[in-house]
């Protein structure tokens, strides 16, 4: 009788995982198949994705790929410098101030503290047209530094917040043997500090790549066509080339696509810890 | 005086560390929102050479006669208000969903591809649905599949249409990053809290409404009140997708001011527009800020 019970509520178990199983994996499935038809799609000659739109097909045209990646070279190339500068200049500034306002003592380490955090309250909405009106007066319209620039302040603000408790949480000791050493404060940052937040830097760029990768709206005002990064790139000036097959498109997407993609598979453990957080702010 | 820069002399490493950071974020972080505050009330175009001068609230009282602003609340609206409920409601579910699995590897393999959709950039999955809403596009031909005789739609075109395929637009909505957040929560819960409710005999539904929901409070307030403030300043699916139409179907206040600084050069109403909206943010925050204190403090009873 006993037996009978417990027999029948591990079917019932059974059943209800299996359930779960169904479910969780039919709305993956509507979620991740816009992706797979572009992955689809980058394959298909145009002919064949006229009259086969929404499903694999063989055979498979690589030229696709080689056909997009040469429109889109140079939004990938303007990509990739504007992320390396970018994120190079924004861990150095970052880290740097976290080390100072919160290791060295001195008058107004808190003020700066809470200079950078009070920007999170101020919406982007409000700045917008200004800020627009002052890169182009610095010169930098129409320059990958209007997209620079802004990762070294602006870009900074979550680092600084996440780097200043990391930092505060060290033990002072550390620097002191540092100190009766003779090592300047800068020493103790470049040598001692900066290795051990590497985790937290790694999580910093990765975040910095992904925004980089697909900000569109800030290359579009300030740069032109010559000039845009990625996203930019496909959405205002690949997608627009009425002459280019949808399945070169495709292609296009799919290229842009990989980097990141690739970024967070074999950087899974930042790029979770970027996105946990973010969500801690709260 | 003379103390003061010996001070700043003694301390000059520190100093000349947090300068780059300082000088930089004053610059190029305060000064655009203050300036842009000012230029909410001038009447500075794009025009070369041309006097600025204050012209009050002129911009204001002009956007607040314009039926195009007007009407843009009531389609932000529209799309704000669904997709703040999806956005909080949808991944806690499939959270829930992940949190009931009894194998852990399942468990980590759903979390991993969860997040998939995030990683592509945004722009890309926007264009796909581009294709997919087309008259001989994927949603046609998937209603077509039912009834044959189901009319081919011009999604992005027609205008009583295009309002729900901007919120149709990655449907079932799981955000990636949501789950993750809820997930963690929930699986921060201390387990004896669930002994006990097993003692009690309480179903899976009576744990989720009574221990899961007050405990992973937080995570929601947090998307609720960032969903309010983000949500507010959204245009980019507009941007790409449906340039404010047709006509002005799509245009929301964030989409209208940038209309107006990138093609017209009208900067002072665009300004006009971004504070109008700071206005509405702070005012949102501070409410729910208050709102959700005292909700939590009632929970507490």
């Amino acid at each position: 009788m006993k037996t009978n019970e417990s027999r029948r509520w591990t079917a019932r178990r059974k059943v209800s995982q299996a359930i779960l199983h169904i479910v969780l994996i039919f709305s993956l499935i509507l979620v991740l198949y816009p992706l797979l038809m572009m992955v689809f799609g980058a394959f298909k000659s145009g002919t064949e994705y006229n009259s086969n739109k929404w499903l694999p097909a063989l055979p498979l045209r690589l030229s696709n790929l080689s056909d997009a990646f040469e429109s889109i070279r140079i939004y990938l190339f303007n990509t990739l410098i504007v992320a390396l500068f970018g994120i190079v200049g924004m861990i150095v500034i970052s880290s740097m101030s976290s080390f100072a306002i919160s290791k060295l003592k001195f008058k107004g380490n808190k003020v700066c503290f809470y200079l950078v955090l009070a920007l999170t309250m101020v919406p982007g909405v409000l700045s917008l047209t200004s800020q627009f009106l002052l890169y182009r007066n610095f010169g930098m319209q129409d320059s990958l530094m209007a997209l620079i620039v802004p990762m070294w302040t602006g870009g900074c603000v979550f680092g600084v917040f996440l780097l200043c408790s990391f930092y505060a949480g060290l033990p002072d000791e550390l620097f002191e043997a540092a100190s009766l050493d003779g090592a300047g404060d800068f020493i103790k940052y470049w040598k001692i500090a900066l290795p051990l937040s590497k985790p937290i830097l790694a999580t910093l760029v990765i975040m910095q790549i992904s925004g980089v990768w697909g900000d569109y709206i800030w290359p579009r005002l300030i740069l032109s066509q010559e000039n845009y990064t990625i996203a930019a790139g496909l959405a205002f000036s690949f997608e627009l080339v009425s002459t280019t097959a949808q399945p070169i498109k495709f292609a296009g997407y799919l290229i842009s696509a990989i980097p990141v993609v690739l970024l967070f598979i074999f950087f899974n453990r930042f790029y979770v810890e970027g996105l946990a957080s973010s969500g801690l702010k709260l | 005086m003379k103390a003061f820069f010996r001070y700043i002399w003694q301390h000059r490493t520190a100093y000349l560390m947090v300068a780059p950071l300082v000088i930089g974020v004053l610059i190029f972080c305060y000064y655009p929102p203050i300036h842009g505050i000012f230029l909410a009330f001038t009447d500075k175009t794009a025009a070369v050479g041309k006097q600025v001068t204050l012209v009050g609230f002129r911009n204001f009282i002009e956007l607040f006669r314009d039926p195009i602003f007007k009407n843009s609340f009531g389609t932000m609206l529209l799309i704000q208000i669904p997709r703040l409920i999806a956005g909080i409601c949808v991944p806690l579910v499939y959270a829930e969903f992940i949190f009931a699995l009894r194998s852990k590897q399942s468990q980590a393999v759903y979390r991993m591809l969860v997040l998939l959709p995030v990683v592509a950039p945004g722009v890309v999955s926007i264009l796909v649905w581009k294709q997919i809403y087309q008259v001989d596009g994927l949603l046609n031909g998937i209603l077509h599949m039912f009834s044959s005789e189901a009319p081919a739609i011009d999604w992005l075109g027609d205008a009583n249409w295009v309002i729900f395929a901007i919120l149709f637009m990655g449907f079932p909505w799981i955000g990636g990053a949501q789950v993750l957040i809820y997930l963690a929560g929930i699986m921060n819960i201390p387990k004896d809290l669930f002994e006990a409710a097993d003692l009690d005999g309480a179903t899976a539904l009576q744990k989720i409404v009574i221990i899961h929901l007050p405990l992973i409070s937080g995570q929601i307030r947090y998307f609720l009140i960032f969903g309010l403030i983000n949500g507010l300043q959204d245009y980019g699916t507009q941007v790409v997708l449906t340039q404010g139409g047709p006509g002005y179907a799509t245009y929301v206040p964030g989409y209208y001011m940038y209309e107006l600084m990138n093609v017209h050069g009208e900067y002072g109403k665009a300004s006009a527009i971004g504070v109008i909206l700071f206005l509405i943010i702070m005012v949102l925050t501070a409410v729910s800020f208050k709102f959700i204190r005292f909700g939590n403090s009632k929970d507490e009873n």
